[in-house]
């Protein structure tokens, strides 16, 4: 978490605006999913990559790091495509290798790495309150992004009093055994629900300080789209399809 | 009375089932002047500066507000909020935003004024506090010290007459202290009335004009910080000490050391200005070559 954050703010695109940058993971997601896996998603694939790591320079090491979940859970999915249960035999039941098996599997773990890498080039190169923007400016109901922007908030405040409690619990060997792991887990489940609520209180307080009134506005000065960032943006995925109809045409 | 901008009248409060918090408390915050309101810990600060801003309202008693009794329907509170701003102890309870500039134009957007005007607001007090180069900083990647000047940036920014603030210098290293008191300087040049509530006696005794002790729900004492402050059995009683440089002011001038002076010594500076001029004559009288 700690780390996609860093990396969205940090990035070489993070000042650009969070419209052009939706527009085209999101261009790019719909053509990984309509385009033919093969060569459509290989191209997409292909794209995000060099958009993620050369142009916003996201670094190898991080973008493989949460490339690793995805793939994982990939791997898991696409293992029951390769094989088929045959009823019957002496066995009853038995398993083989499926007819169309590889290029099935194939196909979907394409279709996915292009999808998840066009997620993961907005979630690196854009900052929440980025997208938060653009989810406003496309008139998505206040509660949805005020929702939104109180989680994004309270992540890191959750995240430092877990890891304060924590540590306070481990120094005093709270964590020797799984006897007492188990006991200071579920101290800690408790004791954050009762912070959760007092903080809940504060900002209540805090926000009525400043004459909040039921919604959450805020100035919203975000960079503004520039029609030359919207034209590369059109520009690479038309580019995206001709090249794809091109290689499946030849 | 009259140039009273903010005064509660005999307060009590007390929380569900609990002891009274406040017990027939009395405090006038005086327009254009320096109030510390110094407690030990548990004494009914925050219960208090709950009160002066409208967020509880009281079981018996009245707050006053330029003269005018509260009032607590929601117009009543939106002016009130717009007169007196309130920056909690933790600026994380206040902070809410993405940006540093998001969450500074928070108060001014909920005024309804033009966005223009918004914006000037928010350059404005983020100039004053000094923390311009933040404006995009996610709030989440400030130092603590940045928050508070960002949650006090966010009061700042409604332009009130009273800002009230919890506990300043809590939590700041030196040099971030030093900083903040220049911000407050700032600030009360500008004809801001500002109030501190804090049980740091030394802050209290150099920064305040008036100084009001919190004790057991009620004001015990009252008024210029060299009187009050040298009442050391009330501060005790009221689990506050006598601020060091008074302590040390009266032993050097009880041991003949150091003479009245002009007037009170507030803070380091006045007490090391003052020994440093006993050696001054020794030194230039005597040319070393």
């Amino acid at each position: 978490m700690h780390l996609i954050d860093r990396i969205a703010h940090g990035n070489r695109l993070a000042a650009r605006s969070g419209v052009e940058k939706v527009v085209f993971a999101i261009g790019m997601l719909a053509l990984a999913l309509v385009l033919p896996p093969w060569p459509g998603a290989a191209v997409v694939l292909g794209v995000m990559l060099v958009a993620t790591l050369v142009v916003a320079r996201v670094p190898l090491r991080a973008y493989a790091k949460l490339m690793t979940g995805p793939l994982l859970f990939l791997a898991v999915g696409v293992l029951p495509l390769l094989v088929s249960l045959e009823f019957g035999g002496a066995w009853l039941v038995s398993l083989a290798w499926a007819p169309d098996g590889i290029e099935l599997a194939l196909r979907v773990t394409a279709r996915s790495l292009a999808a998840v890498s066009c997620l993961l080039f907005l979630s690196m190169s854009t900052p929440m309150p980025q997208i938060l923007g653009v989810l406003r400016a496309v008139r998505t109901p206040a509660v949805v992004t005020e929702v939104a922007l109180l989680i994004y908030r309270d992540i890191w405040v959750f995240i430092d009093t877990v890891g304060g409690i924590r540590m306070a619990q481990a120094s005093r060997l709270g964590y020797r055994t799984l006897r007492s792991s188990y006991r200071s887990l579920a101290m800690l489940g408790a004791s954050f629900f009762g912070q959760a609520l007092q903080r809940a209180r504060a900002m209540d307080h805090g926000l009525q300080a400043r004459n909040w009134q039921g919604e959450l506005h805020v100035l919203d000065d975000a960079a503004a789209v520039s029609l030359a960032g919207l034209a590369v943006v059109v520009t690479v995925q038309a580019g995206t399809v001709a090249a794809v109809l091109a290689w499946a045409a030849a | 009375m009259t140039d009273a901008v903010l005064a509660a009248e005999d307060l009590t409060y007390s929380y569900d089932g609990g002891a009274p918090a406040l017990e027939g408390l009395d405090l006038v915050v005086r327009r254009g002047r320096r109030l510390a309101l110094v407690g030990a810990n548990g004494a009914g600060k925050t219960t208090l500066l709950l009160h002066l801003n409208g967020t509880l309202r009281p079981r018996g008693g009245s707050v006053w507000i330029n003269g005018r009794r509260a009032d607590y329907g929601r117009r009543g509170l939106t002016t009130w909020r717009q007169v007196v701003g309130l920056v909690f102890q933790n600026p994380e309870d206040q902070l809410f935003a993405g940006t540093v500039a998001q969450d500074v134009s928070f108060g001014p957007m909920n005024l309804g004024i033009p966005i223009a005007e918004v914006r000037a607001r928010v350059d404005d007090a983020l100039e004053s506090l000094d923390i311009t180069g933040l404006r995009e900083r996610p709030t989440h990647m400030l130092s603590f010290g940045q928050k508070k000047r960002a949650a006090i940036a966010g009061a700042v920014a409604m332009r009130p007459e009273v800002l009230i603030i919890d506990e300043p210098l809590a939590g700041l290293d030196p040099s971030g202290a030093d900083h903040l008191l220049a911000v407050l300087e700032r600030l009360t040049g500008a004809g801001t009335t500002l109030v501190l509530a804090t049980h740091d006696m030394a802050l209290a005794y150099a920064w305040a004009d008036e100084v009001a002790v919190l004790h057991g729900g009620g004001i015990a004492a009252c008024g210029d910080p060299a009187d009050v402050m040298s009442d050391a059995a009330l501060l005790h009683a009221s689990g506050l000490r006598v601020p060091w440089v008074l302590d040390v002011d009266t032993r050097l001038q009880a041991a003949g050391v150091l003479g009245p002076g002009a007037g009170p010594r507030r803070s380091r500076a006045d007490l090391l200005e003052a020994l440093e001029a006993l050696r001054q004559p020794a030194s230039s009288s005597v040319p070393q070559c």
